[in-house]
This record gives structure tokens, C-alpha cells and sequence, in this order.
């Protein structure tokens, strides 16, 4: 009784259980479609979950003034979305505008909406809206638009073809749905198993008009793992224009606005504003040159920063760190399943998708 | 027989008194806030920073705060107390001698517990609405979203919370039901079945049962905020439905199959 009581309260699952039947398709002809593929216009909802087995963040986390589930008299801290599962609405119309709508935790919601050159970040907890205007008022987007369109399946998946060459092995083994649409599932592998922690990469592609050649599913597993590390995916798809009331925002009465106006488009602008959310800085804390090492699947990002070996964090980092020797110099080791970096002890840092014995070489490589 | 079930159990004394404290809950929430000002915004319980801003908010406050605790108790005392109170007065064996059937008996005993979770949260809101609406604003609300509805939807979405809120107590009460089937001591059946609050909501905090969460009758109670967003979110609500009807169709299956076979000797 007990079973078959499970069997009808278990959380539905999204898909139809046998794949769908797709003509095959080499996947040049696959990677084709994505490079041609216009931008999407749909309404939908997106799944996003990190499973990275990070140790706890708490305490780096209040630290940085938010608490773990994101809400604080500070707002929304995107740290949160490094572990968990959350679900993002999206509306996009293929040209200027997009509206991306998440909900932390219940009774507060985050949106970012975009159109033409103008943006909003709107935290329902401190009622707090950022209004980005960019120069041009037509085509051009603004930077925070960026932090945006980056959390598109489409925009991973072109950073992520970028990455295709030598080093890289791509096949379609296999058909999938995907938030209801019929997709290609693209499997993409590094050639050497050693010095990386990503196993596989799978990506579902629309194999439908009228999103054909859209990503609608990311998912990265790290080595040994079966469940993936990260994963963004469509659960529902309706192609189609949004509502256009969707795609603006109006601050409403009782709330505080804040407008940034920029004057270059370029992400550094907006983070140099430093009180524009949701678009951490990729630049070096101190805005320190950000190198790379190695190549392919082993590349390392490498800088300087000052803020991991101030003193003040040494007892947060110590929670979460391990200390190891590279070559006589002391560093900190911060590891996940996916993620890791190393920091010496003179600020270098050493990031990538690679296992620390990579880091290490890499350390002790430099002078 | 369901109308006198129902007479009995709402004309109760007890019943009555945990109804009026569910009411004062948010009447002392909104006064408290109006003589002391609410908490800044993003601080305190979800919602009561924007209980001065509008009525509305303020009754769905009262929900928020009501819901982990004072809710499910009252739930508790009523579900625990059905056939266990009955078996406890002596008076058990002479609903039986009726030829309802002791099927019939414990379905009646069900729909009326359910509706008590209803009036429970139902009660919360209104009283909330009334109070909010006499000491702060009701203009247009502003929803989660960031966007504006009328006074007048933004009621009607209080009243849906209060639905929503009612129907994801029917796990609960299914089980408190089903505990009371079990025991002659109605104190006991009650305490059992709030100590089972308390322990599903303290699993759903702990980090490393994960993969439990989607099983317990509380993990989605608190999915009744999802219809303050604009447009409302019905993903979470239904997957708590779905859950509820779950845990009602087992612990009520346990409840008739200990009911069936139940020695009633007093």
C-alpha cells in the first residue's frame, strides 16, 4: 500500500519517459544549427541547480553581508545561487528585451529586465530597484544587460563551443525532451580524462522550429560524479512573443530607485559603479591583470588579489580552505567538485577547472 | 450526521478559544506594528516589513507567523481529539451502535477536521485583513514582483492564501486523524501529532536530509507566498496538493483499517 501511495505523491518529472524519434544529425550539422540560430523568443521557466559539494559558505557568506539564504536587510546575495536548487521565469524577445524573474527564497523575488538600452534589478525584500541607462537609448544593450543574457542557456553554450577544438571530442548519442520540446542531446567530452574535473558535458539542443538550434538544457558533470555539478535547463518552454508587459518595469510606489547611468558600455563600468547587483566583476578584485595558463580543458585563470590574504578573513578561510606547500611557499587550497583555487600566500591565485595537482604545477611554474 | 459532527466540534469550547487565538494573532501583529512601526524592509518575518504599507499584506503576515506553529497546533488539538475523545468520554461506542458504520463515522470525522483547517487559516486572514485594513493603507498593493494590482485582487489573493494555506494542512490532519484512531488518550494523540510537526520541520532544515524534503508534509507550506508574484505561481502550490493528498491518502487508509478493526470498549 505504502508503495503505491509513493508512487502517486512522487514530485512529477518533467519529459515524456521515451525519447523522442529525431532524424540523426552529425554534430557539425548540430553545432551548425546553434552558430545560425536566431536568438530565442519564448516565455518559459528555467531550472538552475549547483551542486558543487562546496563546503558551507555561511560564514564567508554573512561575512559578505547576506545570509545563507540570501535574505538580509542588504538584499539578495548571488552566493546563494552556488548551492541548491532554484527556479528562474523567463521571458525573452529574441531582439531587446528580456525578463528573468527568481524567487531565492519564498516571499522574496529578484527580477532583471532588460529593453533596448535600459535595464532594472528589482529586490522585492528591501524593495530596492537599480535602473541601469545606457548611452543609446536603441539596439545597443547596456553592460548590465550582460549578467542578463549570461544566465541564457545560449550564452553558455557559445562560451562553451568556444572551448571545441583539439582537446575536445563532441557527439549526439541520443534524443531527449526538453521542457516538452524535442532536442538533440549533444555530448561534449575532453580527449585527456587527466588534470580537468569536468567528465562530460551534455547539451540539449531544440531539434524544432521554431527554436531550432536553441540550447535548452546545460548540464556539466565533474569526474565521478552522476549527478550533474551544474545544471540549466528549460522545464517549460512556449515559443512565442512575451507579453510585453513582461518585458518592462515601473518602480512602484514605496520603493527606492537607484539609476546608474553609464557611460561606456563595458562590464567594468558596472562594477566599478560597485552597487550594481547581480554582476559580479570577472576582473581581479584590485583590478589586477587577469592571465592564463595552460590550455584547453586544463586552462588556469591566474591574478593577484589583496583580499584573500587579509587578515581579517583568515579565520573564514580557514573553515574552508586547506593549507598546502607549493615549492616552499605556503597556500590555500579552496576545493569543489567542479572549482578549484589555490592562493598563495602573496596573493597569487590560481583558479580553474582543474584538479589541484594542475594548480600546484602551474604555482610552482611561475616565478 | 456530518452537520451534527460539524455542530459538535465548532460549538466546542476549546475549538472556539483556539479560533479566537488564531484571530489575535494578527490583530496584536498589526497593532504591535502600528504603535511600534514594522521591521525594515527585508528584516523580521516575511511580509511584516510591508504590513504597514497595505492590509493585505498585513493578514498574509498573519499567515506567515501563524502557519509554522500556532496553525498546526490547533489542528493537532482538533484532529487528535476526534476518535480519541470519543473513546475517552465513553461516548465512542454509542456513535457506533448508530447504523452509520464506523467507515461512515471516520469519514465524517475527516471532512470535518478538514474543514476546521480551512476555517483556521481563513480565520488568520480575515482577521488580518480587518485590522490591516483599519490601521494602514488599502490602496493598490504591490506585489513581489514589483508590480501593482488593485485592493481589491490583492484581498482576493489574501483569500487564495487562505485556501491554499488551509488544503496543505489536510496532510496533517490525516495524520493527526489516524494517531487518534490509535490511542484512548486524546492529549496523547495530540502531542504525538504536533511533536510530528516539530519533527518534519526540523529535517526540512537540515541540509544534509536533502533528498528527504520533498516527502514532508511541511516542505511546501510556505509555498502559499508564490501568489503575492505577479503573475501568481502555481508550480510549488500543486506539487503541495499533490503531496498533501498523498499523505491523506495513506494516513487516511490507516486510520479506516485501524478503525475496522478497532476492539471499542469504552
Amino acid at each position: 500500500m505504502l508503495a503505491i501511495a509513493a508512487g502517486a505523491i512522487a514530485p512529477s518529472v518533467t519529459g515524456a519517459s521515451s525519447p523522442p524519434d529525431l532524424p540523426a544529425i552529425s554534430p557539425a550539422q548540430l553545432l551548425a544549427e546553434v552558430a545560425s540560430a536566431k536568438a530565442p523568443q519564448l516565455t518559459g521557466t528555467l531550472s538552475w541547480t549547483a551542486n558543487l559539494g562546496l563546503a558551507d559558505l555561511g560564514t564567508i557568506q554573512a561575512d559578505l553581508g547576506a545570509g545563507a539564504g540570501g535574505a538580509s536587510s542588504t538584499g539578495f546575495n548571488p552566493l546563494a545561487l552556488l548551492n541548491g536548487t532554484y527556479q528562474i521565469n523567463v521571458w525573452l524577445d529574441g531582439k531587446t528585451a528580456e525578463h528573468l524573474s527568481l524567487s531565492p527564497q519564498p516571499g522574496q523575488e529578484i527580477d532583471l529586465v532588460r529593453n533596448g538600452g535600459q535595464a532594472w534589478y528589482w529586490d522585492s525584500s528591501t524593495m530596492k530597484v537599480s535602473h541601469l541607462v545606457g548611452q543609446g537609448t536603441t539596439g545597443a544593450a547596456p553592460a548590465g544587460s550582460s549578467a542578463v543574457a549570461a544566465l541564457t542557456p545560449q550564452q553558455l553554450v557559445d562560451r562553451l563551443l568556444s572551448h571545441v577544438g583539439p582537446t575536445t571530442s563532441v557527439s549526439v548519442p541520443s534524443t531527449v525532451y526538453v521542457g516538452g520540446q524535442r532536442a538533440y542531446e549533444l555530448l561534449i567530452t575532453p580527449k585527456a580524462a587527466s588534470g580537468t574535473t569536468i567528465a562530460h558535458i551534455e547539451v540539449d539542443i531544440a531539434a524544432d522550429a521554431p527554436l531550432t538550434g536553441t540550447p535548452l538544457q546545460v548540464a556539466v558533470y565533474a569526474a565521478g560524479q552522476a549527478s550533474p555539478a551544474l545544471e540549466l535547463g528549460y522545464t517549460s518552454v512556449q515559443p512565442g512573443p512575451p507579453a510585453a508587459s513582461e518585458l518592462t518595469f515601473s518602480t512602484p510606489p514605496g520603493a527606492t530607485e537607484k539609476t546608474y547611468h553609464l557611460g561606456r558600455p563595458s562590464s567594468t563600468s558596472v562594477s566599478g559603479t560597485g552597487s550594481a547587483p547581480g554582476s559580479a566583476g570577472t576582473t581581479g578584485a584590485n583590478g589586477a591583470a587577469v592571465k592564463r595558463l595552460g590550455s584547453g580543458w586544463t586552462t588556469v585563470v591566474s591574478g593577484n588579489t589583496s583580499v584573500l590574504s587579509n587578515p581579517t578573513y583568515q579565520t573564514e578561510l580557514d573553515a574552508v580552505t586547506t593549507v598546502v606547500d607549493v615549492g616552499g611557499q605556503q597556500g590555500r587550497l579552496f576545493t569543489s567538485e567542479l572549482v578549484n583555487v589555490l592562493v598563495m600566500s602573496d596573493g597569487h591565485y590560481y583558479a580553474g577547472f582543474v584538479t589541484p595537482a594542475v594548480l600546484e604545477a602551474d604555482a610552482s611554474s611561475q616565478p | 450526521m456530518w452537520l451534527v459532527e460539524a455542530r459538535t466540534v465548532f460549538s466546542r469550547a476549546r475549538v472556539r478559544a483556539l479560533l479566537a487565538v488564531l484571530l489575535a494573532v494578527p490583530v496584536f501583529l498589526a497593532v504591535a506594528v502600528y504603535l511600534a512601526g514594522g521591521p525594515r524592509a527585508g528584516e523580521g518575518p516575511t511580509f511584516l516589513d510591508r504590513a504597514s504599507h497595505n492590509g493585505v499584506f498585513t493578514a498574509l503576515a498573519g499567515l506567515v507567523v501563524t502557519m509554522p506553529f500556532f496553525i498546526p497546533l490547533s489542528i493537532s488539538v482538533v484532529a487528535g481529539d476526534a476518535v480519541a475523545g470519543e473513546a475517552n468520554l465513553g461516548t465512542l461506542r454509542y456513535l457506533l451502535i448508530r447504523p452509520a458504520g464506523r467507515a461512515r463515522l471516520l469519514a465524517a470525522k475527516g471532512v470535518v477536521t478538514a474543514l476546521f483547517c480551512l476555517a483556521a487559516a481563513v480565520d488568520v486572514v480575515l482577521a488580518g485583513l480587518v485590522a490591516g485594513v483599519i490601521l494602514f493603507p488599502h490602496g493598490p498593493v504591490v506585489t513581489l514582483s514589483g508590480t501593482t494590482v488593485p485592493f481589491l485582487d490583492g484581498v482576493g489573493r489574501a483569500l487564495l492564501a487562505s485556501l491554499v494555506v488551509g488544503v496543505s494542512m489536510f496532510g496533517l490532519a490525516a495524520i493527526g486523524l489516524f494517531v487518534s484512531t490509535l490511542t484512548d488518550v486524546p492529549i496523547a494523540a495530540m502531542a504525538v501529532t504536533i511533536g510530528l510537526v516539530i519533527m518534519s520541520a526540523i529535517l526540512d532544515g537540515v541540509s544534509q536530509v536533502a533528498f528527504l524534503h520533498p516527502w514532508l508534509f511541511t516542505n511546501y507550506w510556505t509555498a502559499f507566498t508564490d501568489l503575492a508574484r505577479d503573475p501568481m505561481r502555481w508550480h510549488l502550490i500543486w506539487k503541495d496538493f499533490l503531496l498533501q493528498l498523498g499523505y491523506v491518502v495513506v494516513f487516511g487508509a490507516g486510520a479506516w483499517a485501524r478503525m475496522l478493526t478497532r476492539d471499542v470498549l469504552a
